[in-house]
């Protein structure tokens, strides 16, 4: 196949399995067999496009033009390249995890999660995929309503609650200062496509781009930068595979990607680095440690885990801002190891859960020997977050670190440091809490009669934590070809 | 065309004519088994008609039909151009669209010898509104004006079938047009005595030369009648109402066309007595509509989020899409008006479909109130999917003809620097969000009734309800022809060639 006709494989797949999944949706086996089935020819289409993709061949593929100017339209490259692969790499493993994890729960609407879910994963490929502003942020507001059922799935009043504030968050971001700077850049620039180099350099001066930053920085509303974070603890009202793949990889991630995007293709690297981005390194380096203190404080796994992945955002955020090329290195590995490690971390935080009806850090005390294969998984997870070897999550602190060293900012490299302590400070306590800790006999919550065995844990909820556990190893040798990969396209000369 | 030359040079008068002289025949027919189909083929026969119309001036020409030959200015001069011509095809479409919902729809509510005469009401209104849009003759917008407003007193009357509140909302909007009416009618006897014609093309020539004064009180007089038409703040009052309590099926067409013939007005109006050229120091309408019309999308939007009814919501949302038109059309100049017919065509087809939706819905369950469609999403899915897809359009989400509505007026803001305006809309979309959200909250997530009727839509439903929605779609992703046409009708109103 050419390489737009796999492009067009990657978006229309998911969506086809989605119809798919809603005809299939009575008999239970053969719905989720088409999931794992759709997930696998996903990987197998965007492994195609990664391994055949030639910089030289990437002509744009244009499907429609919504208004004058405003066309649809697609073209790969390599920064897109990497998060297509890493959803659509997750997409299988997050379904097996699935399907234990709901049939395991007896959740209802388990058709409508399964179609949904394909139907998001279609989207993050058409957000991975685009070609300009204008497709990006169609299938990016497409994503929102794709996952709202999701998020409200349980249709409790705490999930309506929950799902009111996830789609206020993203909606009202979206629709005013991120639509109000694409329709700024487009009539400062007169395009919106994706220029490497940028498009608005000498449009605009840097005081209003700086505006217009800020308006993207908060405008995309799914890369979560502190103040308008609160959606994403919101939208752990969602069942754990939904917190796994979507708010720790597709959503999240499709979130910073976007500034990612908008940083190389749009601003330009060198016109960020001049200055422009400067303010923005202040707010997201606050970001990454006020999030971090803050996840200190959450005893429900979940919510810790969401406020990581705050911190966590903001450090591409804070990549985006810093308008290095090696900084963007440090953002685009980033999004592929966060998503590995804190998929592996709520694939345990829902584990835990399955097999021990516990969602608290302070019940979980004792657990590590009844679930020892999971928490050691956990623990590979936490220390990848956190960034020490040989983990993947190592190279982006790494080359962060080494970004600030560059422009000489002293006090960002001790932020850095210093969020990395208070990573291992609030994830390390809960392989402690489970291995270290005996079980508190005046919990109430405590059934001492009552032994849990890793036995309880579906065999499909145990695998996937335990292999991106294992990823996360792999990465950190993998991670060198990973920037080779992206190097030509944000102008890194020799690796570091 | 199709249709034989005979005919086709006639189009201009038997778009009007034809339904406007079937009425009286539907409505003597005894058996409403007749009447219907009747009604529908005449509906049709003038969307032809209407079409041919959109072909005959497409290319810029402009089609002059002297009534009885007599010739303007001292005849009736009937005068279409692209503009009247597509404002036909949008009325005549609506109307038919209704006429094919609407022998399913009333039966619930209506005894079966009463519904010939709703038929026929149904036809003069549409024959009506047609006529304001191809006449060239002011005192004959107003004549085709009270021929509509009392077509539409008795469509919305006959909703008491349902509620008997639909008598007072047709009391209320009886005295309301009827003053709208006087106000129109008076304006056009001030700029009659100063300019000594009727003829809306002549007008435009003379009025230069009239007295100043009384151009000024009589284009004022004009456009408060025409205002409170619009429903443009704080003019609005009739309208909720009127929607909620009309029939379902007959909310559908006026919600496609009642208010747009007024939005027609403005924009004809303005070119031939707002904006006259010369020493006139004329009254600056345009000026105030941008904070009208967000003044109107701010509290349409709100109202509609404590709305208990999906009629009355949809009615209040109503006001605010008016009010991005007016935005529109404030914003003036080609890119302006453009925007404003975009909104306009786009609001009509995704408004349109909301609401036919919402007549399947009334007619299988009964009531339109939002508590009353708990578990809709399971219980009659097919008209969920269309509620979806209409409501995502009216929030403005991207492959929906409401984005390139709010787009395109966005745009225009943008292009002139106007901030407020441009910060105003893309706010207002927030409010949007929450009132269409309690649609979807309401049928979605609450705890179904076990008591609700079974079934899915009527099949009667499936054709209206399809295209619109399916509009809706396509002219979201593929918007070249709604564009097209809104852009050559802005140019030929601002005199410019494309």
């Amino acid at each position: 196949m050419t390489q737009h006709q796999l492009m067009l494989a990657a978006i229309l797949l998911p969506f086809a399995t989605a119809l798919l999944i809603l005809v299939t949706g009575r008999w239970q086996n053969l719905r989720e067999a088409v999931t794992l089935v759709g997930a696998a020819g996903l990987a197998i289409v965007v492994f195609k496009l990664i391994a055949g993709f030639d910089a030289a061949a990437a002509a744009p593929l244009v499907l429609a033009e919504i208004l004058p100017g405003f066309k649809v339209m697609l073209r790969a490259e390599p920064i897109g390249l990497v998060f297509a692969g890493v959803a659509a790499g997750l997409w299988g493993l997050n379904s097996l995890y699935s399907i234990g994890y709901m049939r395991a729960e007896h959740a209802p609407r388990q058709t409508r999660f399964y179609a949904c879910f394909a139907v998001a994963l279609g989207c993050a490929m058409a957000i991975a995929l685009s070609g300009n502003l204008a497709t990006l942020f169609v299938a990016y507001e497409a994503l929102t309503f794709a996952t709202y059922p999701l998020v409200v799935h349980w249709q409790s009043e705490g999930a309506i609650q929950g799902a009111r504030r996830y789609l206020a968050y993203l909606v009202a971001t979206s629709l005013v200062p991120f639509l109000g700077a694409i329709v700024w850049t487009w009539i400062a620039a007169g395009t919106l496509d994706f220029t490497p180099g940028g498009i608005l350099d000498g449009r605009l001066d840097d005081g209003l781009l700086a505006v217009l930053l800020f308006m993207f920085a908060y405008g995309v509303g799914k890369a979560a930068l502190m103040p308008l974070h609160g959606w994403l603890p919101s939208a752990m009202v969602a069942p754990t595979p939904v917190s796994a793949l979507l708010h720790a990889v597709a959503v999240v991630k499709a979130g910073v990607f976007t500034l990612l995007k908008i940083a190389v293709y749009i601003f330009g690297i060198e016109v960020i680095g001049r200055g422009v981005g400067d303010l923005l390194v202040v707010v997201a380096a606050a970001s990454v440690i006020v999030a971090s203190l803050m996840a200190m404080t959450k005893d429900d796994l979940k919510a810790r885990l969401a406020y990581s992945t705050v911190a966590q955002l903001a450090m591409v955020t804070l990549a985006v801002a810093l308008g290095e090329p090696i900084a963007i290195a440090a953002g685009v590995l980033q999004l592929v190891m966060h998503a590995w490690g804190k998929i592996t971390l709520f694939f345990g935080a829902g584990a835990i859960q399955l097999a021990t009806h516990k969602k608290r850090l302070s019940e979980i005390a004792g657990i590590g020997a009844e679930v020892p294969l999971l928490m050691v998984a956990i623990l590979f997870g936490a220390l990848s977050v956190a960034g020490l070897p040989p983990f993947g999550g190592m190279w982006p602190k790494f080359l962060l670190i080494e970004a600030a060293v560059d422009k000489d900012m002293t006090v960002l490299v001790v932020c850095l440091g210093l969020s990395t302590l208070l990573t291992l400070g609030y994830l390390v306590p809960i392989v402690i809490q489970a291995f270290f800790r005996a079980p508190h006999d005046d919990d109430p919550h405590h059934l001492p009669e009552k032994h849990h065995e890793e036995g309880d844990l579906p065999i499909l909820a145990l695998i996937p934590p335990v292999v991106t556990a294992a990823g996360c190893v792999v990465l950190f040798v993998a991670a060198p070809s990973i920037l080779a990969f992206v190097a030509p396209v944000i102008g890194l000369g020799g690796l570091p | 065309m199709i249709l034989p030359d005979a005919i086709l040079a006639h189009a201009a008068v038997l778009v009007v004519v034809l339904p406007l002289l079937a009425a009286p025949i539907v409505a003597l027919i005894r058996d409403h088994r007749i009447a219907a189909p009747l009604a529908i083929l005449i509906a049709l026969a003038s969307v032809v008609l209407a079409l041919e119309l959109v072909n005959a001036t497409w290319g810029g020409e402009t089609i002059s039909y002297a009534l009885g030959n007599w010739q303007a200015p001292i005849g009736i001069e009937y005068r279409v151009d692209l503009l009247s011509a597509a404002m036909a095809l949008l009325l005549t479409v609506s109307g038919s669209l209704a006429a094919l919902m609407m022998s399913t729809a009333i039966a619930p509510e209506m005894a079966p010898g009463d519904r010939p005469r709703l038929y026929a009401a149904l036809l003069l209104c549409m024959s009506g509104l047609t006529g304001i849009v191809v006449t060239g003759d002011l005192f004959n917008v107003f004549v085709f004006l009270e021929i509509s407003s009392l077509a539409t007193y008795v469509l919305i009357a006959s909703g008491s079938g349902r509620d008997r509140r639909a008598l007072t909302a047709a009391f209320d909007y009886l005295i309301l047009g009827a003053t709208g009416a006087t106000f129109f009618v008076i304006g056009i006897a001030f700029l009659y005595v100063v300019t000594g014609t009727l003829n809306m093309a002549d007008l435009g020539e003379r009025i230069s030369d009239a007295g100043r004064r009384a151009v000024i009180v009589g284009s004022s007089f004009l456009f408060v009648g025409i205002a409170l038409k619009a429903a443009m703040l704080p003019l609005h009052r009739w309208l909720p109402n009127a929607y909620a309590y009309a029939p379902t099926v007959m909310a559908t067409f006026l919600a496609m066309t009642a208010t747009k013939v007024s939005i027609y007005l403005m924009i004809r109006l303005t070119d031939v007595v707002f904006h006259t050229p010369g020493e006139l120091g004329r009254v600056n309408f345009a000026a105030l509509m941008p904070p009208v019309g967000l003044a109107m999308l701010v509290f349409g939007s709100a109202i509609a989020v404590t709305a208990k009814d999906l009629k009355r919501l949809l009615a209040f949302s109503s006001i605010a899409n008016l009010g991005l038109m007016l935005v529109a059309l404030g914003l003036g100049g080609v890119a302006g008006i453009a925007a404003a017919m975009i909104n306009l065509f786009n609001h009509a087809i995704i408004k349109g479909g909301m609401f036919a939706t919402a007549t399947a819905i009334v007619h299988r369950r009964g009531s339109a109130r939002l508590d009353a469609m708990a578990g809709l999403s399971r219980q009659m899915p097919v008209a969920f999917i269309f509620l979806v897809i209409g409501g995502l359009a009216l929030i403005g989400v991207p492959l929906t003809a409401g984005f390139v509505s709010k787009l395109s007026v966005v745009r225009v803001a943008f292009d002139l620097g106007d901030w407020t305006v441009a910060g105003g809309i893309l706010l207002s979309s927030l409010i949007t969000v929450a009132y269409v959200w309690r649609i979807f909250e309401a049928t979605m997530l609450a705890e179904p009734r076990s008591d609700a009727p079974k079934g899915d839509m009527h099949p009667a439903f499936w054709l209206p309800v399809g295209l619109l929605g399916a509009g809706t779609i396509v002219f979201g992703i593929w918007s070249a022809p709604v564009i097209e046409l809104s852009t050559r009708i802005a140019h030929q109103m601002a005199g410019v060639t494309p």
